[in-house]
């Protein structure tokens, strides 16, 4: 009797140690264009691990990578890399982030649909959205007043877009800022004279533009032909560990791909 | 020993950097060879890289949190140089002719994440009593004599709310020291070479994208003496704010300038030798008049213009001041109204400014405001032009143009109560 309960107290812990154990949660935080991403694929996450609790917020990726330096997340969600500020920030308090790339990511610069322009190049996006166009006449358009929209700077997308688009230039102080990629999508949709700028994803009720003559797309995005083409992160405090490992390999897996590109993202293949 | 550690450890921190770079560079043609091959795709391609670099960087800034003293880490050191050509007609006076250069160096350094502490050098003339608080031109003369430089700015910050999600209190800081002025002005009330000494508190709180209010208070002593225990000091207010009205965007600010023990006090204690002409004096250079200054300044542009291909913002800008002072001061008001038109930043752009201005005699404190316009001091009205064109990354040259005539002064002022004309042609690289 004591053989047969040493097998079975053995073959208990066999099957412990085989079944991952997700009594765990962590926070996943930041980017709210990163946000339909996680927030879906913690759901589909979820469902198949049942002990798994993950909680998913959006703020905008500085608010995340802020979480992560203060210990209060375990992922933070970036449309952006940290910046150097951040990153010695980090450093200081004894976290050392770590780069997660888990999606591509195209800018697309969107005008309302009654527009004629189909295409600008990078020159005039920047000449735009730096206030030194302000009339659709001077980029081949029919004329009137161009409304800018734009990101808040809280935003990675905001960060990302002055970086890729505007060689760091700043913004012209009358451009409308909107907190969400959808809100932008709203007010460009409703205003005829107005462009802004969001994540592929974010394509729906207003007109895509190419830059420099290239579509955004997946294809383009990938080749980096796209000139405003940018990974989506997930930054872990080191080398990722137990559930947050476990969650961005899952969306780095196949039906983890499947739902990026179903979310309008383009996946790593 | 110490600085040489610096160094070498600083040397030791930018030759990694170049490593890293060189190595980055690597990973790149690298990771194309096997794109090519079929090996890794371009998403992999693309994520390998990514990652590569960004743990480069993580990399890097250990290295340099180990290598580098804290204070180092966090010290950013800026300045800027100019060369000034000033040409000044007066009527019935000697053409003058002046070349001037003024350097101004210094660093700002956070203690920690609440605290800042800014120190600045500026050159300027070494008259009897010092400096000129007004102004940090150095003139090329005395046979090449070495020129001295002065503390600019000597102060510390505290936002002891910073680390917090209040609101209002979260961007509040505390400022003490000498420091750069902390209100929204115009040079018509403040010359812009003025850094006040004191106490000063102000909130800016987060409200909208549209909608930045500050609000100032300030304590600021303008001189001590021994033997006087009514020491001059200024108690002021500036609520203001600045965002969009229509897609358009404006700045407004209105303050209260409560100057006491100024009047009939010994002015020349305490403006060191600095004594523009304006303000009525009773003897030698003591006021008649106190000064409780109110001052309106805004900015609005209305539209952006094209000009020459490129659309840049159009800018009004206006201040109005007036001395209320119960002791009924003559000549109280001051005006400004002008525009401007450009940012010079990046190189190939351009601005151009344009402001007339009536200061009345009593209207504003002459020791402070603008030391340009009809050389320093009040009762003066008249133009003031400038284009300033971006000729390479961080240096701009421009030119000024100042026309200015006496203002209803009484009684007449002695030396500058003439038509003045001055030009100048600056050079500024900034650092």
């Amino acid at each position: 009797m004591e053989k047969y309960r040493g097998m079975l107290l053995s073959l208990v812990m066999a099957l412990g140690l085989a079944i991952p154990a997700y009594a765990e949660s962590i926070v996943v935080e930041g980017s709210t264009t990163v946000l339909p991403i996680a927030q879906r694929a913690a759901e589909e996450f979820m469902d198949k691990n049942s002990g798994a609790d993950i909680s998913v917020r959006g703020g905008g990726s500085g608010v995340g990578i802020t979480s992560l330096i203060e210990g209060t997340c375990d992922i933070a969600d970036s449309s952006r890399p940290i910046k150097d500020e951040e990153l010695e920030k980090a450093i200081i308090r004894g976290k050392a982030p770590k780069a997660n790339v888990i999606a591509m990511d195209g800018i697309a610069m969107i005008v309302n649909n009654s527009n004629i322009i189909s295409e600008l190049t990078k020159k005039q996006v920047k000449d735009i959205f730096t206030g030194k166009v302000s009339d659709w006449s001077d980029v081949g358009g029919s004329g009137g007043q161009i409304v800018v929209v734009s990101r808040d700077s809280a935003s990675g997308t905001f960060e990302a877009f002055g970086e890729l688009a505007l060689d760091k230039a700043k913004v012209r102080k009358d451009a409308l800022m909107q907190a969400s990629n959808q809100a932008v999508v709203s007010v460009v949709s409703k205003t005829p004279g107005a462009i802004g700028y969001v994540g592929l994803a974010y394509l729906n009720g207003v007109k895509a533009l190419k830059v420099d003559g290239v579509m955004p797309a997946k294809e383009t995005v990938l080749s980096k032909q796209y000139k405003f083409s940018r990974p989506l992160f997930m930054y872990t405090n080191g080398k990722p560990q137990g559930l947050a490992k476990e969650f961005i390999n899952f969306i780095l897996s196949a039906a983890g791909k499947n739902l990026v590109d179903e979310e309008g993202f383009v996946s790593i293949q | 020993m110490g600085s040489f550690k610096v160094i070498a450890v600083a040397a030791l921190v930018i030759l990694c950097f170049a490593i890293s770079t060189a190595f980055a560079g690597e990973i790149d043609i690298l990771v194309n060879k096997l794109v090519e091959k079929g090996v890794l795709s371009q998403g992999e391609a693309q994520q390998v890289v990514t990652e590569a670099k960004e743990e480069a960087r993580t990399e890097m800034a250990k290295g340099k949190n180990e290598v580098l003293p804290k204070w180092l880490q966090t010290t950013k050191f800026s300045g800027d140089m100019r060369l000034r050509y000033q040409g000044e007609t007066k009527t019935g006076s000697k053409h003058r002719d002046r070349g001037r250069f003024r350097l101004r160096y210094g660093f700002q350094m956070k203690p920690n994440e609440l605290m800042k502490v800014g120190f600045k050098m500026a050159t300027g003339e070494n008259k009897t009593n010092g400096p000129e608080q007004t102004s940090t031109n150095q003139s090329f003369t005395n046979s090449y004599q070495n020129k001295p430089v002065w503390v600019d700015q000597a102060y510390v910050e505290y936002k002891p709310f910073a680390n917090t999600d209040m609101v209002f209190f979260k961007d509040m800081a505390l400022t003490g020291g000498k420091f750069a002025n902390p209100f929204y002005t115009t040079d018509m009330v403040w010359d812009g070479d003025i850094n006040p000494e004191g106490g000063v508190v102000k909130f800016t709180p987060a409200v909208n994208a549209g909608l930045n209010p500050f609000l100032t208070f300030a304590y600021m002593p303008l001189g001590e003496s021994s033997s006087d225990s009514n020491d001059p000091f200024l108690v002021a207010a500036q609520i203001g704010s600045s965002g969009v009205i229509g897609a358009r965007p404006y700045k407004l600010g209105v303050s209260y300038f409560n100057y006491e023990n100024i009047k009939g006090n010994a002015w020349n204690t305490y403006s060191a030798n600095y004594t523009p002409t304006g303000n009525n004096t009773l003897t030698g250079t003591m006021l008649t008049y106190g000064f409780n200054i109110l001052e309106i300044a805004g900015e609005y542009s209305p539209m952006d213009l094209t000009v020459m291909g490129n659309s840049m913002p159009w800018t009004l800008v206006g201040d109005y001041a007036r001395n209320l002072a119960k002791n009924s001061p003559t000549n109280k008001t001051a005006w400004l109204a002008g525009m401007k038109l450009g940012k010079a930043k990046d190189k190939g752009t351009w601005e151009l400014f344009w402001n007339y201005r009536q200061i009345g005699q009593n209207a504003v404190l002459a020791t402070i405001n603008d030391s340009d316009f009809h050389l320093g001091g009040t009762g003066a009205k008249g133009n003031k032009f400038g284009l300033v064109y971006a000729i390479m990354p961080n240096s701009t040259l421009g030119l000024n143009y100042l026309i200015t005539d006496p203002y209803r002064t009484s009684p007449a002022l002695t030396g500058t109560s003439k038509h003045i004309d001055i030009y100048q042609i600056d050079w500024v690289t900034k650092f």
